[in-house]
């Protein structure tokens, strides 16, 4: 006869079987096929390790794609809706547009605790109340100094800290002294010189709405007066006071002028912190990223997500290396080894030796208080590659309002299959 | 020829085949037929049918029949796109022609140096097309190319080039030229080779001018080769894209809008599979046409001749 001792015995053995099951299950097999994006070695192979550690049974196959193929040669790969990639690093405003269209697999059951998550990284993830997209790291924006540059020019810098924050006409005078054509030396040099991300918050500084409350409708919006305004000065700097580089829209390149001493100024993402400061011999320093003169600061943010191919035929190797990128332990070492405002919030306090540099207090104060991300939109791709093509041309010297009344009118047009 | 076969009781089927008229020849085009039906004749079965199709944001598709086409031609973008592909046609077809002809005739006569010539001029086709670009979009950019540092020693303003509206078109002509016309090139040279010398030696003593030689001679012998040429040149010219994806993405300004771009940016950018599969189609029976109108003219010179 069995007692009851018996039963819980057999209950806890039970339990015990099925724990060590679990445990065995937790050693996923298989071959994972993912796309990253292909940052500095350091950047990435230490994550990629960390995860080969845990999961010695899981083979990890990585294609690292430049940041300019990125965005369209995972679209090839999606839109042929088969098994792979069972990974994708994903721009966190695809989200909804990856989301509605079947390519992403929900994450709440798979992660659990999402309060883990800052409250803009968690929203820029999710799509109708739904975690669709795993937050790898945010983003904000610094202005860098070239300080051996600004001592020749006899010019002050503007302060390493919030307050003192140069305007854009600030920054064009300088600009103006410290360019020097006839041996490539700029004196502003914009990281991603055609990219919304980076742009959208000159309009905004300028008080316009870059997209319909709908977030589906471009005119009126980017063809406003104050967007078109931004953007007019913004074609300046490269054609009348020419003290931007043209044509320069490639991050590496941008990066290699500051970092080779030929750009004086230079707006770009805090990963450049870890980047410009292993460059011996470059005389740096940062100040906070600028706005208009009568308008408002605005910075971007936002940064990379990683999604889940839901057609995956590796479900459970899949899944463990999701629940991998959601350990704080995970986003500590990814924000050691590339410089990214941290999206788990025990990882800032962990990190707080690291994070309490004049350029980290400057990005916490934007990310609290001036960060704006970027439209919440199934048709962000659209928008996007879109207007990208419309800065670019206007840093040629098309002329702004009807570069941006026509390109309004080609987002509202690729938007309407959205309107359903 | 099949009694004889029945008679000596030859395995069956493979036995009349090489034996009947035409069987022989149709077993060994089989493998270029079939290569044919796969690559070229099935995938525009393919998009001619999926352009009648729409794809919804998750991937279910409906028959919509010509409503692709019809909001197409709805699309000011689309006759933009069309307006530039005929004109970009217009200009670098006979252009390539006429310098792929004139680079035959040059490098016709055997003489010192020939060889160099003729492999100097070939020699830009031997380069992948997406190189080429990457290579005259460095060459030509504005700030850091070596064209406007040398522009600029000789005193002119520099250029845009690629990234000016007025020139983009005539530099993507210029530059597909340098790369195509060494191709076509060797196509004309080899119908040059294939010239009777007697014929001309006979128009000399006639009393013929160089230029009647080439008048009455070269150009009623060269015809075929030329029409070759000329629909073939045509073909690729209207399927031109990889530049234009590379370099202009279809600026500025649309000015390098062509219709290729627009098929892959439909697909690719705006995922509407429908768009770009009529745009595709739209691109064939333009190919179609334009070569069936050029056969007739260029058949109707012969029978003048």
């Amino acid at each position: 006869m069995t007692t009851r001792r018996d039963t819980l015995a057999m209950l806890a053995a039970g339990a015990a079987s099925l724990g060590l099951g679990r445990a065995a299950s937790a050693q996923a097999k298989g071959e994972l096929n993912v796309i990253w994006q292909a940052w500095p070695d350091a950047h990435v192979t230490p994550i990629f390790d960390g995860f080969k550690k845990k999961n010695p049974g899981v083979t990890l196959r990585d294609e690292r794609l430049p940041f300019n193929e990125l965005f369209q040669a995972t679209e090839v790969r999606l839109q042929s809706r088969g098994p792979t990639p069972d990974i994708y690093i994903a721009d966190g405003p695809l989200t909804a547009s990856y989301a509605v269209r079947k390519h992403l697999q929900e994450l709440d059951s798979i992660i659990g605790d999402l309060d883990r998550y800052t409250k803009a990284a968690r929203d820029q993830g999710s799509f109708r109340g739904k975690l669709y997209t795993l937050p790898l790291f945010s983003s904000s924006q610094l202005l860098y100094i070239n300080k051996k540059l600004f001592a020749e020019a006899g010019i002050t810098p503007p302060p390493a800290t919030v307050d003192g924050r140069w305007t854009w006409e600030q920054v064009v005078e300088a600009a103006k002294k410290l360019t020097d054509r006839s041996s490539n030396r700029w004196g502003l040099v914009i990281e991603q010189a055609e990219r919304p991300y980076q742009l959208l918050p000159l309009a905004q500084s300028k008080g316009a709405a870059v997209i319909g409350p709908d977030g589906l409708t471009a005119s009126g919006f980017v063809d406003s007066a104050p967007f078109i305004d931004a953007f007019r000065w913004y074609g300046e700097l490269y054609t009348k006071h020419q003290v931007s580089p043209p044509n320069v829209f490639e991050i590496n390149l941008a990066q290699e002028l500051f970092a080779t001493g030929r750009a004086a100024m230079y707006l770009g993402t805090n990963s450049n912190m870890s980047i410009f400061g292993s460059r011996e011999g470059l005389d740096w320093t940062v100040a906070a990223h600028p706005y208009f003169s009568g308008g408002k600061p605005v910075t971007p943010t936002g940064s990379w997500h990683v999604g889940m191919n839901p057609r995956t035929k590796q479900k459970e190797a899949a899944e463990a290396f999701m629940r991998y990128l959601a350990e704080p332990a995970t986003i500590e070492m990814q924000a050691r080894a590339r410089a990214n405002p941290p999206v788990i919030r025990s990882v800032w306090d962990s990190m707080s030796d690291v994070l309490g540099t004049p350029g980290w207090k400057i990005i916490r104060h934007e990310l609290d208080n001036t960060a704006v991300p970027r439209p919440a939109t199934p048709g962000w791709r659209e928008y996007e590659d879109i207007l990208r093509i419309a800065i670019r041309e206007i840093t040629g010297g098309s002329d702004p309002a009807a570069r941006l009344q026509k390109a309004a009118k080609d987002i509202d047009r690729e938007m309407a299959k959205y309107r359903g | 020829m099949s009694t004889a076969a029945r008679h000596h009781g030859a395995p069956g089927l493979l036995a009349r085949i090489l034996r009947s008229q035409g069987g022989l020849a149709a077993l060994f085009l089989a493998p270029a037929l079939l290569g044919l039906l796969v690559f070229r004749l099935a995938p525009i079965a393919v998009a001619g049918i999926g352009a009648l199709y729409r794809e919804n944001l998750e991937g279910d598709q409906a028959f919509v029949g010509l409503a692709n086409f019809a909001s197409l031609f709805a699309d000011d973008s689309f006759w933009h796109a069309l307006r530039t592909t005929l004109l970009f046609n217009i200009i670098i077809n006979p252009l390539q022609i006429a310098i792929a002809f004139g680079m035959a005739l040059l490098v016709l006569k055997p003489g010192r140096g020939i060889t160099f010539f003729r492999a100097a001029f070939f020699l830009p086709m031997t380069l992948s097309i997406g190189l080429t670009a990457v290579l005259w979009s460095m060459l030509l950019d504005q700030t850091i190319g070596p064209v406007n540092a040398l522009l600029e020693q000789l005193g002119f303003a520099r250029q845009g080039f690629f990234r000016d509206e007025n020139q983009a078109l005539g530099t993507a002509i210029a530059v597909a030229s340098w790369k195509g016309c060494g191709y076509w090139m060797v196509f004309l040279l080899a119908g040059l080779f294939g010239i009777d010398e007697q014929l001309y030696e006979a128009a000399r003593i006639d009393g013929a001018t160089a230029g009647q030689r080439f008048r009455y001679v070269t150009l009623p012998l060269m015809r075929r080769p030329l029409t070759f040429v000329l629909i073939a040149d045509t073909a690729v010219n209207f399927l031109f894209f990889a530049p234009v994806y590379i370099i202009t993405a279809g600026g500025p300004n649309g000015a390098t809008s062509l219709m290729m771009f627009k098929a892959y940016e439909a697909a690719f950018t705006f995922m509407n599979w429908g768009r770009s599969l009529a745009y595709s189609t739209v691109i064939l029976a333009i190919v179609i046409l334009v070569a069936i109108v050029q056969l007739r003219l260029l058949r109707h010179g012969e029978n003048e001749a």
